[in-house]
């Protein structure tokens, strides 16, 4: 009990004066941002606010040019290592063409465990994971409600599809920390309602859920705490105090058309 | 010591030939025939090596859209052959060298300019192959030159043999035991990254298994072909299946296949072994490119086409 209580007061992501940059351009400048564990956090912004920007460097794919990120206390390549970060890409970022099944993919979300058993059996193939993964694969394809498709190949799924076997990935890692970038674009109604019903769910574990969304009024609706970022953080708190439209029309607004002609192509940015 | 070594390696060699001649002697005596000569022998191991590493990794150059770096470094082998001739080194080691050199060159200029990956190939690989060129024009008679571009596996010996078998058994090797590190880098290297995974290692190693395959198979195929052995097997499979264990394993074979077919075509019809084998591959790319189950170009008109039928029997 004090042990979750002292976890808990530990914040799940610790950055401190971060800044990346694109060639010689800051996508984030001199970032200051804790997130507290065990909470639904929607990170909000303007197309090239450098929402996904902040996701990749927590998920090591980007190095920040200065600054630095602990999760739960550690350094985040530490945490990486450990498991205990999940990530669900834009489906755009995924070739579906590539000769996977469903199972194969939410499969690979149990890889980093796997390694972490050491010894022969992180060399073994995949189709010889032992009953503990593919008992996890199977409950996170339940949890998307995709079980009846875990030998479909990839490259016929439809939209909403792709985003749950992605959001099952990530759910099969069983990290603490998940984050997820824009999970809820181009899925239908069914696939939406059931990704957020998922991510509550999550929450409600304990785990802590970090979404990057440009959606307002779902981050109003659904998130804990909202964090408004535009290359640096505008503002971090209650979703509905935050984003109301008063707020938005002043601070966010005054500072996305302040932004926009010094930046007027940040999604090309983002692409690499 | 390294000629013990030598010694051993040649044991190994000949005791593979020997199980491969108790295969090749349960064949039809006309087929069997041409492999009773010990070039051919030697000729037919070389090509199951080759045709084996060389399909096993083109399904990765296909996933992984690497088909133009597999040309550039293939070109960029040249200068390092030319090299080693002229200071009287194996020639693999220059290989080796040039080829890695040009592949990390290729980086280099990616990431510290604006010019994107495929002008880079394309500047890095032409520089290093007129290096090549200029080298040899010096040095070398043009046979040999024309042996390099295109391969005279006939003509094969043991060190390029042993070279052979190091490539097959490392790449083999480290695609079992790497299997799901492989995986999860080609399909979403963001993904690797999140499960602390060194991409750059992944990276760095896949271009490297890349040139090692293909100065091991510059004596089969040559330099200006080995990139049909590391594009071909790959995307005829790729047009065949929906798994990529099942890729991997039949691009293996299509490679092996192709290059015995082409040997055995190359020695019957008395033609380049190089191209023998090429027009071989690309015969199965062609049969897979029209009559795959689901992808072929014909399959799917057919289907169409009694798809469109269907209803009109029945009104």
């Amino acid at each position: 009990m004090t042990a979750e209580r002292a976890s808990q007061s530990v914040p799940a992501v610790q950055i401190k004066g971060l800044s990346v940059a694109y060639d010689s351009e800051l996508v984030l400048d001199h970032i200051d941002l804790s997130l507290p564990a065990g909470r639904l956090i929607a990170v909000v912004g303007p197309n090239g606010a450098g929402k996904s920007t902040l996701l990749r460097t927590l998920v090591g794919s980007l190095k920040p040019s200065s600054g630095s990120v602990h999760v739960h206390g550690q350094a985040a390549e530490r945490q990486r290592r450990a498991g205990q970060i999940a990530y669900m890409p834009q489906h755009e970022q995924v070739d579906w063409d590539f000769p996977l099944s469903v199972r194969d993919v939410v499969l690979s979300g149990r890889y980093g465990r796997i390694r972490m058993e050491g010894g022969w059996r992180r060399f073994l193939l995949p189709v010889m994971a032992s009953d503990r993964h593919q008992e996890a694969v199977r409950e996170a394809l339940k949890a998307v409600d995709m079980h009846n498709h875990e030998q479909q190949p990839i490259e016929t799924l439809s939209g909403g599809q792709r985003k749950r076997v992605l959001l099952a990935r990530a759910l099969a890692q069983d990290a603490r920390l998940l984050l997820l970038d824009e999970p809820l674009v181009g899925v239908d109604r069914r696939s939406e309602e059931l990704i957020m019903e998922v991510l509550r769910g999550q929450r409600d574990q304990g785990r802590t859920v970090v979404m990057v969304t440009h959606d307002i009024a779902g981050a109003r609706r659904d998130a804990d705490i909202a964090v408004l970022i535009n290359r640096c953080v505008v503002g971090t708190g209650d979703p509905d105090k935050l984003l109301s439209d008063d707020m938005i029309s002043r601070t966010a607004t005054a500072a996305w058309l302040s932004n926009r002609e010094k930046r007027y192509q940040p999604d090309t940015l983002e692409v690499a | 010591m390294i000629e013990s070594l030598q010694g051993a390696g040649e044991a190994v060699i000949d005791l593979l030939i020997a199980a491969m001649m108790v295969l090749v002697n349960l064949l039809p005596e006309a087929l069997a025939e041409p492999f009773q000569y010990r070039f051919m022998q030697r000729a037919l191991l070389t090509s199951i090596l080759v045709g084996a590493v060389c399909g096993l990794l083109s399904s990765y150059v296909i996933l992984k859209r690497w088909s133009l770096l597999g040309d550039a470094i293939s070109h960029a082998v040249l200068p390092g052959v030319a090299i080693a001739y002229l200071l009287g080194w194996p020639f693999f080691v220059g290989a080796f060298a040039t080829g890695a050199l040009t592949s990390l060159g290729i980086g280099v200029i990616e990431r510290n300019t604006r010019i994107k990956s495929d002008a880079a190939m394309g500047l890095m690989f032409t520089a290093a192959f007129a290096l090549g060129v200029v080298i040899i024009s010096q040095v070398a008679t043009s046979t040999h030159l024309m042996h390099i571009l295109f391969g005279n596996v006939l003509g094969v010996r043991y060190p390029a043999l042993m070279l052979s078998l190091f490539a097959g058994l490392l790449v083999l090797a480290v695609v079992l035991l790497f299997y799901k590190e492989l995986l999860v880098y080609v399909f979403d290297p963001v993904q690797a990254r999140s499960q602390g995974l060194n991409t750059s290692v992944i990276h760095y190693g896949l271009i490297l298994l890349l040139t090692l395959t293909i100065v091991a198979s510059l004596e089969t195929v040559g330099i200006i072909l080995v990139v049909a052995m590391l594009v071909t097997p790959g995307a005829t499979a790729y047009l065949l299946v929906n798994r990529l264990s099942t890729m991997l394993m039949l691009s293996t074979v299509i490679g092996i296949v192709s290059a015995v077919l082409g040997l055995f075509l190359a020695f019957q019809f008395n033609v380049a072994s190089g191209g023998a084998i090429v027009l071989v591959v690309t015969g199965f790319f062609l049969l897979a490119f029209l009559f795959a189950p689901q992808r072929g170009v014909v399959t799917r008109w057919i289907r169409r086409n009694s798809a469109q039928g269907l209803p009109k029997t029945d009104t």
